[in-house]
């Protein structure tokens, strides 16, 4: 492990306090920050910023092209795909991959598409169900109580657990975490709000004239322009960039955020929260099929519908394969953000090696406090322009 | 000359306190008013006691905030009431 490890994620909650301690000028936008003299990262903001009004979740280039204010440690850094491979073929490969970890794996489904196909792929591919639990709440079933209602009765010794009450504050969950992220940022993490305010045919526009509209930055889209080339494949359209932008800056953020879900436990590290579809060949096979993002603009119900055909195959319901359409899911997020409340598990940053950066008396920060405790010891995290 | 840094850290204490027992009074109303319903009068009587740990614990947290800059206390007010909210969110 790096002797001086980088950061994984930032709560800007209380991060904000260290860049100004730090003697950091930036400008908020949303929850992320611009700063003068890193004209690169500021164009990425902007581009956050047309594409979301409030562009939250850290910013992390996995092209490694980008300086940042800040030193992030990709985790996965960006690669160019391999071969074309059937869906069925990734999620088994992904399924393979957790069960040979030989520990038990909690799957986090919330009833959306995302966590609902990583399911179905562990009932279809793990060789042993005895290593699975079902995480659950009333509020994925009530996003899909039949799919719990098929699921439990064709497999009546898959053990369940609903962590509503207060399980979710005490339970332990002692192996991986599986989670559906990913799901949204590798299909260009289109939410409906995106299309209700721009428009369906936005999304097959040429983005240059999308962004320019938004921007009048001509900077920007010669940025953009050179920054996009490094995708193998055209990016044309608002669509394409988005897929592209989300993909290779947006798809590090929330597993090492929500992963603060467990720091009530001992021994937690990174790959103990794990997000199902951020892998290579997940990563590979959108990148061979972006068509199937969305496969008509008009309906936003065929959104994500490659991953509904999958669960379909399984489920065989038909009124969730044509009926049912993405909403976001924040479930987890109150979970979560409960939990580090009413357990006092407030944190500021967490750096690769799983330390998180904390004062004992968050969710109050002085530098005085700070300082206390850490003195200039992560000076080495901030970069000068 | 100084701030007198302890001033605010009262006020802060009083605002924090006026704005639990106001949240505390609606949860025990909608509690009364829910009272035939056992889901709703379980999960209202968990956040009343979620609401006092974390009452407790904020109250704990103010007394030791060590700080020489007002605007920190500015701050942590918003955060704390952000609190507030989130334990009483329904969401989950």
């Amino acid at each position: 492990m790096n002797s001086s490890p980088l950061l994984v994620s930032v709560n800007y909650q209380y991060f904000f306090n260290l860049l100004t301690w730090q003697g950091v000028p930036f400008e908020q936008v949303g929850s992320l920050f611009k700063s003068p003299g890193f004209q690169q990262h500021n164009h990425l903001i902007d581009v956050n910023k047309i594409f979301s009004n409030h562009p939250r979740g850290d910013l992390v280039d996995r092209l490694g092209r980008v300086k940042s204010p800040v030193n992030f440690k990709v985790l996965r850094p960006w690669q160019l795909p391999g071969q074309d491979l059937d869906l069925d073929v990734v999620f088994e490969t992904r399924v393979k991959y957790y069960v040979n970890q030989n520990t038990s794996l909690d799957l986090f489904w919330s009833g959306g598409a995302d966590s609902t196909a990583l399911v179905v792929a562990f009932l279809q591919h793990a060789p042993c169900l005895d290593q699975i639990r079902l995480i659950y709440s009333p509020f994925s079933l009530y996003e899909n109580q039949e799919f719990f209602n098929f699921v439990t009765k064709r497999f009546p010794k898959l053990s369940t657990l609903d962590i509503s009450g207060d399980v979710y504050l005490h339970d332990n969950f002692n192996g991986i975490v599986v989670t559906g992220h990913g799901g949204d940022e590798f299909t260009a993490s289109l939410d409906e709000s995106f299309v209700e305010e721009y428009g369906s045919d936005v999304l097959l526009k040429p983005w240059q004239d999308f962004f320019y509209q938004q921007t009048r930055d001509q900077d920007l889209i010669d940025f953009c322009t050179q920054y996009f080339l490094a995708a193998g494949r055209p990016i044309d359209t608002v669509l394409d960039a988005r897929w592209w932008f989300y993909a290779t800056n947006k798809s590090q953020v929330f597993t090492p955020r929500d992963m603060s879900f467990l720091f009530n436990q001992s021994n937690v590290c990174l790959n103990r929260f794990s997000a199902f579809f951020d892998c290579q060949e997940f990563e590979d096979y959108m990148w061979h099929h972006s068509d199937q993002i969305i496969t008509d603009v008009n309906d936003y119900r065929s959104y994500k519908k490659f991953l509904r055909q999958y669960i379909y195959k399984f489920y065989h319901n038909e009124n969730y394969l044509h009926n049912s359409a993405k909403i976001n899911s924040l479930q987890f997020q109150f979970y979560r953000l409960k939990k580090t409340e009413l357990l006092d598990l407030r944190w500021i940053g967490i750096l690769e090696d799983a330390t998180v950066i904390r004062t004992k008396n968050l969710p109050f920060l002085s530098e005085k406090e700070f300082r206390a405790q850490y003195g200039h010891s992560l000076d080495y995290l901030f970069n000068s322009p | 000359m100084s701030l007198n840094l302890k001033y605010y850290k009262i006020k802060f204490v009083k605002t924090f306190l006026i704005k639990t027992n106001q949240t505390r009074l609606n949860l025990l109303n909608d509690l009364a008013v829910n009272a035939t319903d056992p889901i709703l009068y379980k999960r209202r009587l968990r956040m009343l006691e979620h609401l006092s740990s974390y009452e407790s614990q904020i109250l704990e947290k103010i007394r030791s905030f060590d700080t020489d800059d007002l605007k920190d206390i500015a701050i942590a007010q918003k955060n704390v009431f952000e609190g507030i909210e989130l334990i009483l969110n329904r969401g989950a």
